[in-house]
């Protein structure tokens, strides 16, 4: 057995018997613990619901829409508007082989949709089945999204969102219903699942009603692309692929290149990773924040150690005295300082789990603690947590223990 | 234990000169002392006159100024701290007026510590420590915390503890000094006891009684061996027995 290892059994031997008092330092590192514990899961909660607000938006659309013209081009006159069609959507599937799918939306503002003698407004979209992936147009049990068949045919058929559901129907089932839109009849086929809502994208999802895009024709007629998105291939780039779609539309719009004003870009994958960085930098000051708690909590630790070493100067000169190396002093100020940090940091983070268990328990009815979510404890959480513990452990104990093992052993014995 | 009559200890022009900053002050001057095998030596002298260097020297636990220091042949002035260590776990047991015991520990566990220092095994610890106390007659009270014990016996439980490694020398600072005349006696048998079993003892002591029961008494006067014989000198300086 190494001194180290000596040191370490001596100090688990009589751990408790009477060498320190340490109820006043378990409870400063329970309560730094359970700070920072909380900042960083209020972190991570509020990072799930950005995360939860993205996957409402969309699985990374890249959303474009047309804008108009600020430059001339080839004779043409600058303040030129731009059209968005069918050819140029066409034109990009096959074109831009990074593209893996496409889809064009006609929308329209305040609709009137009726059901009986009830009649809501609302935003309407005319729009394709793969919404349902792309835009996460997930529908509730009992229902469905709209499919390729309702485009084909273009059928009467429409999709809720849920708050427009019960605007519309209250606690009835709406699936099957029929409702009116401009004395059209049309059947709800399915209702949106809840969901929150990164951007907004003409207003909340959940408060819109989708039909077929084929449908949207034949009741308002053939009109330009109100807005196209597309997604891109996993290993490709959303920059280089934004380049490629507006030299196509450049070309076949004809507008050049370089006039950004011409076409519009809302890339969510980008606003990502934009946010992605933020999140994690929110992450970092919430955790140096509650570092701090921890680190004041450390120095009572180191102060405690200085102490219980004075206080044990002649036992130490003792242990030198009788054969104890330095490792084997050091390691027990440094064992002793790392058991009280990992005892003050569990009881600091079985505090936290439990504050954080009863928060997810009560129902948040105000829409900005809504959007800061719930704090949401993790396991990177819990491993930096640990690191932390052990680092002050190691750093309480460090001072200290080089204090013990300079004594000289003949002072240590004189020691009163 | 060591063989009879092979020089353990030999310190020749010894020499500990403490810098108090302006001043400095010789402790010891030009010492040569050999201490062999099976020796009981008392070391006595006015207070201030260098025992407590001398014994610090021996025990290894401080390094002279000047001068030589053979233990069983190896120069210790050679020796890093870590080495020192080992040399004074393995090879040379303390005993303090002041015992020195872990209050929270049983004297079985006082007395296994430095056999944990030497890196032995629990269960022989445990087996060695029982053994030593079993020697000083405190088998019975091996489970006792040492602050359960009377003066007598943690005094006899920081013997036990001193003769864990079966070192080749004690080195004892004033052992009866805290403690009665009857219960001291009792301790004089102790070290009585162990030095006809062959153990080589060094003792500090004001103690006549004790000193005129060792086969050599060296006095120490001014840092110097006034005296260095079986008989305690009659000389003024020499301290009265304590009873």
């Amino acid at each position: 057995m190494g001194p180290g290892r000596q040191g370490l059994a001596l100090m688990v031997r009589f751990l408790g018997r009477g060498r320190s008092r340490p109820a006043a330092i378990l409870l400063a590192v329970g309560w730094g613990t359970l700070a920072m514990m909380l900042l960083l899961a209020f972190g991570e909660g509020l990072k799930l619901t950005m995360e939860t607000g993205r996957y409402g938006l969309g699985l990374d659309p890249v959303i474009v829409w047309a804008g108009t013209t600020t430059k001339p081009w080839m004779g043409m006159k600058a303040g030129r508007g731009i059209d968005l069609n069918e050819e140029d959507l066409a034109a990009l599937e096959r074109e831009i082989p990074e593209i893996d799918e496409v889809a064009g939306e006609r929308q329209r503002w305040a609709v009137d949709i009726t059901w009986g003698s009830k009649a809501v407004s609302t935003h309407l979209t005319g729009v394709m089945p793969c919404y349902e992936r792309i835009r996460t147009h997930h529908p509730q049990r009992g229902g469905r999204f709209l499919n390729e068949t309702d485009q084909a045919q273009g059928r009467r058929v429409i999709f809720l969102g849920p708050d427009l559901k019960d605007r519309l129907f209250g606690p009835e089932a709406a699936v099957g219903q029929s409702v009116q839109i401009h004395g059209v009849p049309f059947t709800v086929v399915g209702v949106m699942i809840d969901k929150q809502q990164m951007g907004m994208y003409s207003g909340p999802d959940v408060n819109k009603a989708s039909i077929p895009l084929s449908t949207f024709e034949s009741v308002f007629g053939k009109t330009e692309y109100s807005l196209m998105l597309y997604t891109i291939k996993p290993d490709a780039d959303s920059k280089e692929v934004e380049k490629k779609v507006r030299e196509v539309f450049a070309r076949r719009q004809r507008f050049d290149r370089e006039d950004e004003s011409a076409l519009h870009f809302w890339d969510t994958i980008e606003n990502r990773k934009e946010t992605a960085k933020v999140m994690n930098g929110m992450q970092i000051f919430l955790g140096l924040v509650g570092g701090m708690t921890i680190l004041v909590a450390g120095v009572g630790l180191a102060n405690m150690l200085f102490v219980m070493v004075h206080r044990r100067t002649r036992e130490i000169g003792m242990q030198m005295a009788i054969g104890a190396r330095k490792a084997a002093i050091t390691s027990q100020v440094v064992g002793e300082s790392l058991i009280l940090a990992g005892i003050g940091g569990y009881l600091g983070i079985g505090l936290s789990w439990l504050v954080v268990e009863l928060l997810q328990r009560i129902p948040i009815k105000n829409e900005g603690l809504q959007f800061l979510g719930k704090p949401t404890l993790s396991l990177p959480l819990g491993i930096v947590t640990v690191a932390v513990l052990v680092g002050i452990g190691c750093l309480a104990g460090a001072l200290p223990s080089r204090r013990a093992a300079r004594l000289n052993p003949v002072e240590a014995l004189r020691h009163e | 234990m060591s063989d009879a009559r092979s020089a353990i200890i030999e310190m020749r022009g010894i020499t500990k000169i403490y810098d108090g900053g302006s001043l400095e002050v010789a402790a010891l001057r030009d010492v040569d002392l050999t201490v062999r095998g099976g020796e009981m030596i008392a070391v006595i002298g006015a207070s201030g006159s260098g025992k407590s260097t001398l014994m610090n020297l021996i025990g290894c636990l401080d390094t002279p100024t000047r001068g030589t220091y053979r233990f069983e042949g190896r120069d210790v002035t050679l020796l890093d701290g870590e080495e020192l260590a080992g040399l004074r776990n393995r090879s040379i047991g303390f005993v303090f007026q002041s015992f020195h015991l872990l209050p929270y520990a049983t004297a079985r566990e006082n007395v296994e510590m430095p056999l944990l220092f030497a890196g032995l095994p629990s269960r022989a610890r445990r087996e060695r420590a029982t053994e030593m106390l079993d020697r000083v007659g405190l088998r019975e009270r091996s489970e006792h915390l040492s602050t359960q014990l009377s003066g007598g016996e943690m005094q006899r439980v920081a013997i036990a503890r001193a003769l864990a490694n079966r070192p080749k020398v004690i080195l004892a600072d004033e052992p009866t000094g805290n403690l009665d005349s009857r219960t001291g006696r009792g301790i004089l048998e102790v070290f009585v006891k162990l030095w006809r079993e062959g153990t080589t003892i060094v003792l500090i002591t004001h103690d006549m009684r004790l000193a005129r029961l060792c086969t050599r008494i060296l006095q120490l006067q001014d840092g110097r061996i006034a005296h260095d014989g079986t008989e305690v000198p009659v000389e003024d300086e020499i301290p009265l027995p304590i009873d």
